[in-house]
């Protein structure tokens, strides 16, 4: 066999082989480009306080008007049919008017080139009003609220841990101090009425005098149709009224202190009289 | 919603990659050292050439992925393995037919890959690709201006113009120009509603083509158009409307000029025409099934003896020497590359993106069947080029950089844009 002849044979197989690899190398390439995953979340929105809805942006460019086709589509005669573009840029999120009868607004000053928007920003499309979330902004926020609630509940544990023999309530104490009505629940009613939380065996005290009521962690007080009136730092209440530590408080002229972490042992439950 | 969108969200798997860049480039250069190696046994004249030419064409090839990989952080290079193929194959076709071309179409492939890494970068800002809209679009019809004042009659087309002994296709660096004029952000879309300075853009592109006689790239430059018109207005009664003017113009054009009637009379009668207007197309059908499936072998078909075998009729050459496999390994992988495109339209950053990657596949698909049906007679023989094959050096500029546009679109091509979606997802 001489030389020519194993050239012919090499070309032979190169052929085949050539075809293969082809086959190969494009198979691997179309599997890639055509199964890839785009896993894209945008996730930013507005909010629509008034009927409190969402409306998510949910591409990098989204239109915005009263055509069917815009991705966010708004049903208002004032709006136009192709009204703005909310567009994510390098920079952060840009709103910009296109040839919009009515107007685009940012925090109510009108948008005349592409403005950007930040979270919590109002963004108004003429009359239409929306409070802009950035899913980055939105989150960050979530997290950090799921954080201190965590945390609050691990300090209570701990503050629990640390003191089994006391724990603390707020309570009213007598001008004397050797009477304290604790507070156990978060609204307790004050008056001379046995049917009250708290029974104060005073003249000047109505029958249901005062209501004393958490919300939101802070302490309030408020009258509850007295004849002779409530105050706070001889402040009479009309409404409601922020309770802080030390509050000198007058139910018809009755005066209590305020007390918010007023010291009650363990095994003695309810008011202390 | 929103909640409902993140709860759809994949959980995030572990990172398997179907597809693996060293493997795959091993494979295409175990391909190209098979097919350049009989080549250079086959071919009598400037060995030396030819085998330094295939050397520094691996040596680049490896140069990109090396550096992709590691300085511009690439995890996606699916397309440049494709165009690095096809080029590959291009190559070794052209090489075989005409060893002293080997070099220049080396080159040709240089300065498309320089214009597919350039291009990447402009197209990393939509801004920048805002502002350079204008100046592009006086570039290209000042280019096409200048094409008519010097152009020399060439196959009876006008196409091209000679700059220090290379002679360049004004009309391939044009479809770039056009491509990129056409694609603007949604911004700009909404607040100019109407197709118009677009519209005069391209009338003022295709009626170039057309003084110079070129139709079969003013027949792309309109499919392209009407793909991009879509896109840009997202209304089929404009497309219609465009769509039905232009039929009509075309079918005025070719009932008043004899000249473009008779350069189509073949069409579907090339068996009649088998020695005068038919022969190209005749001679492509007859070799084309003797190759087979596998092909005759490099240097052993005939079809390279007829005119134009490297650059209108390549397809043909391939079909024989290679065999249909790979024939249809080129045609598919365009096909493929148009349906990742569509894909990556749905989810890009901008419609900027989605408008230049499906107008850069639409192209590539309207040019390569033209190419492909022209010669084995389902279309009108146009002559123009197989996009990365066919030998032209503007011709493989233009294919790089339309791949160029559709790998902007692939949010993996900017590593550091990707991030910041990974942190938000």
């Amino acid at each position: 066999m001489d030389f020519n002849e194993i050239f012919d044979i090499l070309v032979i197989v190169s052929r085949y082989l050539v075809a293969g690899l082809a086959v190969l190398v494009l198979g691997s390439c179309v599997v890639s480009l055509v199964t890839r995953r785009f896993g894209t979340r945008i996730g930013s929105y507005l909010y629509d306080p008034g009927s409190k809805k969402r409306l998510p942006l949910s591409h990098w460019e989204n239109s915005v008007g009263r055509s069917k086709t815009c991705d966010v589509v708004l049903t208002l005669p004032d709006v136009s049919r192709f009204h703005a573009v909310i567009s994510k840029r390098r920079s952060g999120w840009v709103v910009a008017d296109t040839h919009s009868s009515a107007g685009v607004f940012v925090n109510g000053s009108v948008v005349t080139k592409p403005t950007p928007i930040a979270h919590g920003d109002t963004v108004s499309f003429g009359s239409a009003s929306f409070t802009f979330v950035d899913a980055d902004e939105d989150d960050k926020e979530q997290e950090e609220r799921e954080k201190r609630r965590a945390f609050s509940r691990s300090a209570a544990k701990r503050a629990a841990a640390m003191k089994p023999e006391a724990s603390f309530y707020p309570a009213l104490i007598d001008e004397a101090g050797d009477k304290a009505y604790v507070i156990t629940t978060e609204s307790c009613l004050f008056g001379r009425d046995p049917g009250c939380d708290a029974r104060l065996r005073y003249q000047a005290v109505s029958a249901r005098h005062a209501r004393v009521f958490s919300q939101g962690g802070a302490w309030y007080i408020e009258d509850a149709g007295s004849s002779n009136g409530t105050t706070v730092n001889a402040k009479p209440v009309s409404g409601r009224r922020r309770l802080r530590d030390g509050d000198v408080i007058g139910l018809g002229g009755v005066i209590f202190i305020f007390n918010e972490h007023y010291k009650v042992k363990k095994d003695s439950d309810g008011e202390g009289r | 919603m929103n909640r409902l969108a993140k709860e759809k969200e994949p959980r995030p798997r572990k990172k398997t990659e179907p597809f693996h860049w060293l493997y795959m480039l091993l494979l295409v250069t175990a391909i190209q050292i098979i097919s350049g190696g009989t080549v250079l046994t086959q071919i009598e004249e400037a060995q030396t050439e030819v085998l330094f030419v295939f050397g520094g064409f691996l040596a680049v090839e490896w140069l990109y992925f090396i550096f992709a990989r590691n300085l511009a952080n690439q995890r996606a290079t699916e397309l440049e393995i494709i165009a690095f193929l096809l080029s590959g194959f291009g190559l070794v076709t052209v090489a075989s037919v005409y060893p002293h071309y080997a070099l220049k179409q080396f080159v040709a492939i240089l300065i498309g890959l320089a214009a597919f890494v350039i291009l990447l970068a402009l197209m990393r800002n939509v801004e920048v690709v805002n502002a350079l809209h204008i100046p592009v679009a006086v570039g290209c019809v000042g280019l096409l201006a200048l094409n008519l004042l010097l152009a020399k009659v060439h196959n009876g087309a006008l196409n091209w113009i000679n700059v220090g002994g290379f002679s360049i296709q004004p009309s391939e660096i044009v479809k770039i120009g056009f491509i990129f004029v056409g694609a603007a952000s949604l911004e700009k879309l909404q607040s100019t509603r109407s197709l118009t300075t677009y519209l005069i853009f391209s009338l003022g592109c295709v009626g170039a083509l057309f003084l110079m006689r070129d139709f079969g790239t003013a027949l792309i430059f309109f499919c392209t158009f009407m793909v991009m018109a879509f896109m840009r207005s997202g209304d089929f009664k404009t497309i219609g409307l465009i769509g039905a003017g232009a039929v009509l113009g075309a079918g005025l054009i070719i009932y008043f000029k004899p000249y473009v009637a008779k350069r189509f009379k073949a069409y579907r009668h090339v068996w009649e025409y088998m020695n005068d207007s038919g022969f190209q197309q005749t001679r492509v059908l007859i070799y084309s099934a003797s190759g087979g499936l596998f092909g005759l072998g490099v240097g052993n078909g005939r079809l390279r003896h007829v005119y134009a075998a490297t650059t209108d009729l390549i397809f043909g050459v391939i079909c024989e020497e290679w065999g249909m496999i790979v024939a249809f390994c080129v045609v598919l992988s365009f096909a493929f590359v148009a349906v990742y495109a569509l894909r990556l339209a749905r989810h890009a950053r901008s419609t900027v993106y989605a408008i230049a990657a499906v107008a850069s596949a639409a192209l590539l698909l309207v040019q390569l069947s033209l190419n492909v049906f022209g010669v084995t007679d389902l279309l009108p023989l146009t002559g123009v080029t197989l996009p990365f094959i066919s030998r032209g050096g503007t011709s493989m500029i233009c294919s790089w950089a339309l791949f160029a546009f559709i790998k902007s679109a692939d949010i993996k091509t900017y590593p550091k844009l990707e991030i910041q979606m990974e942190e938000k997802a």
